[in-house]
């Protein structure tokens, strides 16, 4: 278990003071907490002052016990030995290295616990890029390279600042798959920002959502995407299983059973999304015939309401995001406990792949 | 070309590659200082660093000589040790690395304002300390800037006259470097004999030109 604390205050311009207090437990289940918010509104900031790269006015950071900074104390660890890596979005490898000169840079400076190069080199398929100049990768392959070259310098927390926002739709779930993958194989927490709502319910358990230098709201995610007051639907995530060779049959975490819009081979996972404006509520005791391909059984969990929408979390099998209309839930009485039918088409669901 | 030019260009890039060792390292450290701290009186500095250039030579070889004569401050030091400055080749070389000093400066800032900074935050997240950022990224960032400085600051010595003559003054075999030996031949012949050195310093310059243009466009990439 490892656990950040973070409370400090940095006055950028005149105009635009960053004052942010939130405090994360990375545990094996959830390993990848993630700081949301629009552009410009500190979340890169925040990352540099966690990193020791910026010094902050007044505050302090703690990660596991160990004061990082402290301003009222005087204290202000180097980065170099925080043992805290960062991959930035455009990676940032030294281009007077090749791809295992970038490694080995890392390797030789590692000051917390150590990771073995080979595994490393293993987890993220570097192995035909070791030799190759750093100009001459692709964006995915240099950020796989970055995270790579983190890892080996032994960090006791990762700080992932839009590792993917430079990249190719295709490169950038290819990507995040990378970065689970490591957190959980080398059992290292990582912080990740973003301004995209897909990579982070993908991603994080937790999150910070940030608005204008502020911490808005901090908790699980399902819960902190639902309350963001941006227009629009918000992504859910989901993660299926395809069922059979060559149809769309997939089943979801808990074996409910969907149908999705692309072929797949037996066994293989996909990560596919649903806005929360295409998924349809209908109350239990209605048989009603629709095309609608999936329908999931599921329980009210949360509402919340402003004037034109009502934002439910439903518990079905999956945590859902549900935006509907104050008609429409007062039609069907929707309270928390309320027993609900979420149905959505299978051409509503985009697959990230 | 006869002996005494020959001895004239021996002695020019001896000189110069002495006044290149001499600047380097100082041109190095402030064009680095410079190009990445910000602090008050920032631009008085950069405007003392870079005077030599706008200065009349025979000015600043005049200062020099008050620093180095007999009784200057310096001047009586360093001839109490044996390393007298005035009328020496060793004079040769101070005036050159002075007068080339704010080119190779003002190159090696423009190299290192072409490194990306984030490259140095990045490195000390993986555990480098400020001078092994410095030593192991920076520097071989900037590597091709600075060899383009070395080179610029080389041309800029071995074309150095109005400063060399006034602390080293004209002695043949001793100070007389290729640009004093063309004041010399003017002096002694006219005119007409005074081609074939000019032609030198001219081929010199450009290649060095074109050398350190080369260096700098790579650093530029």
């Amino acid at each position: 278990m490892t656990r950040l604390e973070v409370d400090v205050r940095r006055r950028l311009s005149a105009e635009f003071t960053l004052d942010v207090e939130f405090a994360f437990t990375f545990e094996s289940t959830r390993r990848i907490a993630a700081l949301f918010g629009p552009s410009g509104c500190g979340k890169s900031t925040t990352l540099a002052l966690i990193a020791g790269l910026e010094r902050p006015d007044a505050g302090r950071v703690v990660l596991d016990g160990r004061v990082l900074v402290d301003v009222a104390a005087g204290v202000h660890v180097p980065p170099q030995q925080r043992a805290i890596g960062l991959v930035h979005q455009d990676g940032l490898l030294f281009p007077h290295l090749d791809v295992a000169g970038n490694l080995s840079f890392a390797e030789r400076r590692a000051c917390g616990r150590r990771v073995a190069r080979a595994d490393v080199v293993a987890a993220l398929r570097l192995e035909g890029l070791l030799g190759r100049s750093v100009g001459a990768l692709s964006g995915g392959e240099r950020q796989r390279v970055a995270l790579g070259r983190a890892l080996l310098s032994g960090p006791r927390l990762l700080l992932l600042d839009e590792p993917i926002s430079a990249l190719d739709e295709k490169a950038r779930w290819e990507v995040l798959g990378y970065v689970e993958e490591v957190a959980s194989r080398f059992d290292v927490p990582a912080l990740y920002v973003s301004h995209q709502r897909a990579e982070v319910a993908r991603l994080a358990a937790q999150v910070a959502r940030l608005e204008a230098g502020r911490v808005a709201t901090v908790g699980a995610t399902a819960s902190v995407l639902g309350q963001s007051p941006e227009a629009g639907g918000v992504p859910n995530i989901l993660r299926a299983t395809f069922t059979n060779e060559g149809d769309g049959d997939a089943r979801l975490a808990g074996g409910v059973r969907i149908t999705l819009p692309v072929r797949g081979a037996s066994d293989e996972v996909v990560w596919c999304q649903v806005s929360s404006g295409a998924i349809t509520l209908e109350s239990p005791r209605s048989a009603s015939v629709s095309s609608a391909r999936n329908r999931l059984p599921g329980t009210v969990q949360a509402v919340a309401r402003d004037e034109m929408r009502v934002r439910l979390v439903i518990e079905a099998a999956v945590p859902l995001h549900v935006d509907v209309t104050p008609q429409a839930a007062e039609q069907l009485q929707l309270k928390p406990g309320s027993a609900v039918v979420c149905t959505f088409k299978t051409h509503s669901i985009e697959v990230l792949r | 070309m006869d002996a005494a030019e020959w001895q004239a260009l021996g002695l020019s890039a001896i000189v110069g590659l002495a006044a290149v060792a001499c600047v380097l390292p100082a041109a190095v450290a402030c064009g680095y200082f410079l190009a990445t701290r910000s602090f008050r009186g920032k631009t008085l500095i950069e405007t003392v660093l870079v005077l030599p250039l706008v200065l009349p030579p025979v000015v600043t070889g005049y200062a020099l000589l008050v620093l180095f004569g007999r009784r200057g401050p310096l001047g009586g030091v360093l001839d109490a040790i044996g390393l007298p400055i005035v009328f020496t080749w060793r004079g040769c070389v101070v005036a050159s690395a002075v007068m080339a000093f704010p080119l190779a400066y003002r190159a090696c800032r423009t190299a290192f304002e072409g490194v990306d900074r984030r490259f140095g935050a990045i490195a000390r997240t993986l555990g480098a300390g400020r001078l092994d950022v410095f030593v192991h990224v920076t520097l071989p960032m900037a590597w091709h800037g600075l060899v383009a400085a070395a080179i610029l600051a080389f041309a800029r010595s071995v074309g150095e006259f109005g400063a060399t003559i006034i602390l080293a003054g004209n002695v043949e075999g001793q100070t007389r470097t290729l640009p004093v030996a063309v004041f010399q031949e003017i002096q002694s012949r006219g005119a007409e004999g005074v081609w074939r050195l000019a032609l030198l310093c001219v081929a010199l310059a450009t290649g060095a030109l074109v050398a350190s243009e080369a260096f700098a466009r790579r650093s530029r990439r």
